[in-house]
């Protein structure tokens, strides 16, 4: 290995094979690198007698970008893709945390280097962050295989594996369509619109698009009431509604029976969860003994009320 | 596996169970199929661990090993729902057959088809477990983390069995399947305290859940077989699905049942619906995607496990209840697995004429408090 300033328009960038970085977002480095130029050398390996990028595609994008050359770099003389592409994994997972395409495109171009799944799946899932299973490797390759705006989706929503293996579980185009309901909602509630919606697919034997086509949905999307996020959610809410239909309307019963009591604005009626057992929860806040004899007493009057007896008795 | 015994692909033996007898009856059995001796369970796995399904990889293959920890435990239901005070037999482990559903899928850490081979262990277990229990109504089986009879042509467990227990009236046995390996068993004294089971599904949701198990028919007609020889049979309607056209698909199995077997020889029938811990939901979406057991509505019941919500359990219980009594089986104990004091209440004690405990020694175990868990007329 030798240490030399490189030209950057010696080296190829058109060959990515080694690329790891997708590099959407480099604004702090380039402030860096003008101030003060390039601290760390990228690493370049030759390859039919070019130099290619092995790491640092970022600080050789942002000098590209602003016109900076030569720049420092190391030269391996290393003659083996994978035991160079290897090096790269390991100066990137030191260095910063990987997102999760790019973690896909590490186990992808491990395959395509040649090291077996079940050395990638033993050795590299748990570098990565990944369960060490050969279900997890699959879904990676299939983040790896998306469409570029579904990746982007990935990349700028930050969306986690256990995510991203719903969303890979629908089909390419399927994934397409569900781009605009996704991108609004924050991680938790895209899985939950992933899981109520790969759900109610199946259990409809209905392709989500088919479900998502739906006149209730289509009105969302038309309203120019509602901002994204307001529409994303209210379809989340739609789905959720669907999957569990019961639960639903049991939690609605309960809460308009619970506003017929005329309760006091500071009581909180919760039903009991699931309606699994029998255990309501009541409370409430009081500044004062006198606010809590108050509310106390007014609870007391609503307690004798066959309305209320009737929060107690669970759906059959 | 439908209707042919399993074989495994491969056999693997741990080190230390080469020279136990049943290690050796087995591999005569085998003959012929590939055998490698190994120091683990691990080692016997790893080539399949990072296969593209090595849940199923792993059903292929048999490994023969020693249980290094009790046989003998007692079943550990489910927090916060009614007990059942039995007794599990662990002989073997793992299954051949494929369930969608099979919690065994998330809950064994080795998912071989194994089978323990130190029954001299299992026997002095037995003794001293059971001396313990003189005088007292003990209701065991193998059935929970395996299929009682999937691997008893190799095994010949339930002939075993049988021995450790006989003459014991105070012990029933219980052998659960789904299949239809009746051979050993039709060679044993019908005495009573053998009780062979099986878990029926609707047609429909065998078809599609059960992968590898025998058709319902083959189940019914093997335990047909069995009663009219004299043995007391049970049957564990366990999971039941709910979907849309459940009530009948399961009428028609109800139906089919007391057309089948007659209702005297029917020792108990257990209603339970599908239940699973939520990890398993991923499992099944990621081994079956066709499968829509898992797609139904859930909520989280109060052990944790995703159910049914509970109104939609206490109507597939009444149906099945009113089923059973309405077929000829007036006089069937029947009892929830896996159940809440609610919903039992809701489906049993709230039926007339439901609340009369069945008169015979087994119920006495199923009791909680002094309230008896199984009702009949």
């Amino acid at each position: 290995m030798t240490f030399e300033k490189l030209a950057l328009d010696r080296i190829d960038f058109r060959d990515e094979r080694f690329r790891i970085s997708l590099a959407m977002k480099r604004e702090k480095l380039e402030r860096s690198i003008r101030m003060i130029g390039v601290v760390q050398p990228v690493t370049v390996v030759a390859r039919g007698g070019t130099p290619v990028l092995v790491s640092g595609w970022k600080r050789a994008g942002v000098c590209r970008a602003i016109g900076l050359s030569p720049l420092p770099a190391l030269i391996l003389d290393e003659l083996d893709d994978l035991r160079c592409f290897q090096r790269a994994i390991h100066e990137n997972w030191t260095a910063r945390d990987l997102s999760l395409v790019e973690k896909s495109h590490i186990v992808r171009k491990l395959a395509d280097f040649g090291l077996d799944k079940p050395a990638i799946v033993r050795e590299y899932l748990p570098l990565l962050g990944i369960p060490a299973q050969s279900a997890a490797f699959e879904k990676l390759l299939a983040v790896s295989r998306a469409a570029p705006g579904i990746k982007t989706m990935i990349e700028v929503k930050d969306m986690d594996f256990a995510a991203a293996d719903l969303l890979t579980d629908f089909s390419p185009e399927e994934q397409e369509g569900l781009i605009p309901w996704l991108v609004p909602l924050g991680r938790n509630k895209q899985k939950e619109f992933l899981d109520d919606l790969w759900d109610v697919s199946r259990r409809e034997s209905r392709a989500a698009g088919d479900i998502l086509g739906s006149p209730e949905f289509l009105r969302l999307i038309a309203s120019e009431a509602l901002s994204p996020l307001q529409k994303a959610e209210a379809a989340r809410v739609l789905l959720r509604d669907k999957k569990n239909p019961r639960l639903s309307s049991a939690r609605k019963s309960f809460e308009a029976a619970a506003r017929a009591l005329g309760l006091p604005k500071a009581v909180r009626l919760e039903p009991p969860a699931s309606f699994e057992d029998e255990n309501l929860r009541i409370s409430f806040d009081a500044a004062t003994p006198e606010a809590f004899e108050k509310t106390a007493a007014a609870l007391g009057k609503i307690s004798a009320r066959a309305e209320f007896k009737d929060l107690f008795k669970r759906p059959v | 596996m439908t209707g042919m015994p399993w074989l495994p692909e491969k056999v693997f033996v741990e080190k230390e169970s080469q020279g136990y007898p049943l290690t050796g009856r087995i591999l005569d059995r085998l003959a012929g199929i590939p055998v490698s001796v190994v120091h683990s369970a691990e080692e016997a796995f790893s080539d399949i661990r990072y296969s593209r399904n090595p849940v199923r990889e792993a059903k292929k293959r048999l490994w023969l090993a020693r249980q290094r920890g009790s046989f003998i435990k007692p079943c550990p239901c489910t927090p916060e729902h009614v007990r059942c005070g039995y007794d599990i037999i662990n002989v073997n482990t793992g299954c051949p057959l494929d369930c969608t559903y099979c919690i065994l899928q998330d809950y064994l850490a080795n998912p071989l088809v194994t089978v323990f081979v130190n029954v001299e262990d299992l026997r002095l277990e037995m003794d001293s477990y059971l001396s313990r229990k003189e005088g007292r109504v003990v209701r065991m089986g193998t059935g929970e983390l395996g299929d009682s009879l999937a691997l008893d042509h190799l095994t010949g467990y339930s002939l075993e069995l049988a021995g450790m227990i006989g003459g014991r009236k105070n012990v029933y046995l219980e052998l659960k399947t789904k299949t239809a390996g009746i051979r050993n068993i039709r060679k044993l004294d019908p005495s009573g305290n053998i009780i062979v089971s099986w878990s029926l599904n609707s047609i429909r949701a065998a078809d599609e859940e059960e992968h590898g198990a025998p058709s319902v028919e083959d189940r019914i007609r093997a335990a047909s077989l069995v009663s009219a020889e004299g043995f007391p049979v049970g049957f564990h309607f366990d999971p039941i699905l709910h979907y849309p056209g459940w009530e009948e698909d399961y009428r028609a199995i109800v139906s089919r049942l007391f057309q089948a077997v007659s209702p005297r020889r029917i020792a108990w029938i257990s209603l339970g619906s599908l239940r699973f811990p939520p990890s398993l939901k991923k499992t099944i979406r990621s081994r079956f995607p066709q499968s829509k057991a898992s797609t139904a509505e859930f909520i989280k019941g109060r052990d944790g496990k995703c159910r049914y919500f509970s109104s939609v359990r206490i109507e597939l219980y009444r149906k099945f209840l009113e089923w059973i009594r309405s077929s000829g089986g007036g006089a069937v104990a029947v009892y929830l697995c896996m159940e809440s004091d609610f919903v039992w209440k809701e489906t049993l004690e709230k039926n007339k004429g439901e609340r009369k405990p069945r008169e015979i020694s087994f119920p006495l175990s199923l009791q909680r408090k002094g309230r008896a868990c199984v009702w009949s007329r």
